[in-house]
């Protein structure tokens, strides 16, 4: 395969949440479907999957498998000898084990615990056992437009979304047959999720907002992007919506040299595309906020070296 | 003490910090307020506070493990031990760690019997904590960019936050904690000790969608839950954020209208609360007028 047929990720992040993350991928897995690209949609941000709500898919409808990647500690009390060690010698290191007095035997908090195994390698009487939970599920349908969607939703308490970003990453690509585009919707942060979604990522697509809130938290992420070496451009979403935001933006990307993908004004059609449950390329198709994505999908596909 | 408030809501940019900063400056009319910045990954309220955070916090550290090559003999047990695969065991060698999989758990170096691992204490974040005005002290974590141990960061300031509250001579009345968007461990962890959840969200169906995930967390976490909904008239989406509200038993307690104003405040780092009141005009404000209906709820 040459390096052109390979497939391309992109991932949509911002550092902070509601930016419009989910509107601009949409919004660009659209015009590549209009287009006769073949793609596939993935959401990574497992704690609150929206992408498929902009293509109007309700989990009924979808393909379901269940995920069990993470795993957490389990006390069997037929094997305790009271002994009390795991307390006394601190086993768990995450606060997870607790005494219990009444019944004079250890007790597991599956919230806190992180299924490290110390317990279970530790306690000489076998009194702990590690068990694989089901901690999230990945969803997978067709599109009205054609392509592939696939996300993931973790289970509340669960509490392992980079693993699980992981295995939703996984399935998309070894089910993208033919698809020559991934547009990779990503979480909100800088912390384990995103960089799990941005690991072997071709081009990420950092979302700003021209409030110093938008801007300090794409600063950061853009620290970590660059940390892991990867190629990245700036979209400034409804970036009329504060002129001296706007030119602190516009400042960094010049001093630092970054590159500029596009900007998108602020457009009441966008949040009335979100409630009719479709992409605003869908939906308005010549409304200024579509017009301006369509200038930031020929950037972005000039910095893959693709013609538009 | 009387109670403390999460500011929750699941998906992003609803406005969290936005109204967890300004009832907090509201209720510093009449009480002594903590205010708790829980999301660790990206902190805002000091923006919307207009403070700047400057210099080093109180370094805070997490456990990786620091392998004496002269000391280890190849044995492979730690690698077998970690469950996070983070040690990468090679022929005739001392083990590699990996360090983003390292989840600090310590097993290595309680596994290796000649004793090879010790405690590499890194930094991971930092804590601050200021007082914005008389009554009303702000606390934060900040993670180091790249960093990815965010709920170690959160339990050290929330435990921090607590002791502080719960000695008598803090004499905080309310404390506010603002959480990271999603429903993940991070927001478990902030809302562990809250007495009501407040979930912010916005009338789209990907803000339902979010709330439903935030209700299903404070359900599981055995926390009552209210409803605020921000930018309530930017599209017409009532009914379904209504029929949430009564399968899950959550009041919808605020209703805050779309406002030019607020958007501009919040660049500028002004409360709109502050503005109004010093133009005596707050009572009729129809944004402050929902903030006031929070208030109402908070004191009762």
């Amino acid at each position: 395969m040459s390096e052109a047929e390979k497939i391309k990720k992109v991932a949509v992040v911002s550092g902070k949440g509601g930016v419009g993350k989910t509107s601009i991928a949409a919004a660009i897995a659209s015009i590549l479907a209009e287009r006769g690209r073949p793609l596939i949609a993935v959401d990574c941000d497992v704690d609150a999957p929206n992408l498929a709500l902009m293509f109007a898919m309700q989990t009924p409808d979808m393909q379901d498998i269940p995920v069990q990647a993470t795993e957490k500690a389990r006390f069997i009390e037929a094997n305790c000898t009271h002994c009390k060690a795991c307390i006394d010698d601190a086993y768990c290191n995450f606060d997870a084990l607790s005494w219990n007095d009444e019944r004079s035997e250890p007790q597991v908090d599956p919230f806190a615990c992180e299924g490290c195994g110390s317990c279970n390698t530790l306690c000489k009487a076998g009194a702990f056992a590690i068990d694989q939970v089901e901690s999230g599920h990945i969803y997978t349908a067709r599109t009205k437009e054609g392509f592939l969607l696939v996300y993931g939703e973790t289970i509340i308490g669960a509490s392992t979304s980079g693993k699980l970003v992981r295995s939703v990453k996984e399935h998309a690509l070894s089910n993208a047959d033919g698809a020559r585009f991934a547009i990779i919707d990503g979480p909100p942060g800088i912390g384990c999720p995103v960089i799990a979604t941005i690991s072997d990522i071709d081009y990420v697509v950092v979302v700003m907002e021209p409030f110093p809130t938008a801007f300090h938290d794409a600063s950061r992420m853009i620290e970590v992007i660059k940390r892991f070496k990867l190629p990245f451009g700036i979209v400034v979403n409804r970036c009329n919506a504060w002129p001296e935001g706007k030119k602190v933006i516009m400042d960094f990307i010049d001093s630092n040299g970054y590159t500029h993908l596009g900007d998108i004004p602020i457009d009441l059609a966008i949040p009335r595309s979100v409630v009719n449950m479709q992409s605003i390329i869908m939906f308005s198709p010549d409304c200024i906020a579509s017009r301006s994505i369509r200038v930031i999908y020929r950037n972005l596909m000039e910095e893959l070296g693709l013609d538009e | 003490m009387r109670k403390i408030i999460g500011v929750s809501g699941g998906k992003g940019g609803t406005g969290k910090t936005f109204i967890a900063t300004n009832v907090a400056l509201m209720l510093t009319e009449k009480y002594r307020i903590l205010l708790v910045d829980a999301d660790v990954e990206n902190p805002n309220v000091s923006i919307l506070l207009n403070k700047k955070i400057d210099g080093n916090g109180q370094l805070v550290t997490s456990f990786f493990p620091r392998i004496d090559a002269s000391k280890c003999t190849h044995c492979g047990a730690c690698a077998d031990a970690c469950r996070f695969h983070a040690l990468f065991q090679m022929k005739d060698k001392a083990p590699v760690l990996i360090d983003p999989l390292c989840k600090s758990c310590q097993l290595c170096m309680r596994v290796c019997e000649p004793g090879a691992i010790s405690a590499d204490m890194r930094g991971i974040g930092e804590l601050f904590s200021y007082e914005n005005s008389a009554k009303l002290t702000v606390k934060l974590g900040r993670l180091f960019p790249g960093d990815v141990k965010t709920a170690r960061l959160i339990s050290v300031m929330n435990e921090q936050a607590l002791q502080e509250v719960k000695a008598d001579t803090t004499g905080f009345d309310f404390v506010i904690i603002d959480c990271a968007p999603g429903a993940h461990c991070d927001v478990e962890k902030a809302l562990k000790d809250v007495d009501v959840v407040f979930c912010v969200t916005e009338p789209t169906p990907l803000g339902a969608h979010d709330l439903k995930r935030t209700l299903q967390l404070a359900k599981f976490l055995k926390k009552p839950a209210k409803i605020i909904i921000n930018r309530a008239d930017m599209v017409q989406y009532d009914g379904p954020i209504e029929r949430i509200s009564d399968e899950w038993g959550a009041e919808i307690i605020a209703r805050i209208p779309l406002s030019r104003e607020v958007m501009e405040t919040y660049a500028r780092g002004e409360s709109i609360f502050d503005i109004h009141k010093q133009a005596g005009d707050a009572a009729d404000h129809p944004v402050i007028k929902e903030f006031a209906r929070i208030i109402e709820v908070i004191e009762a």
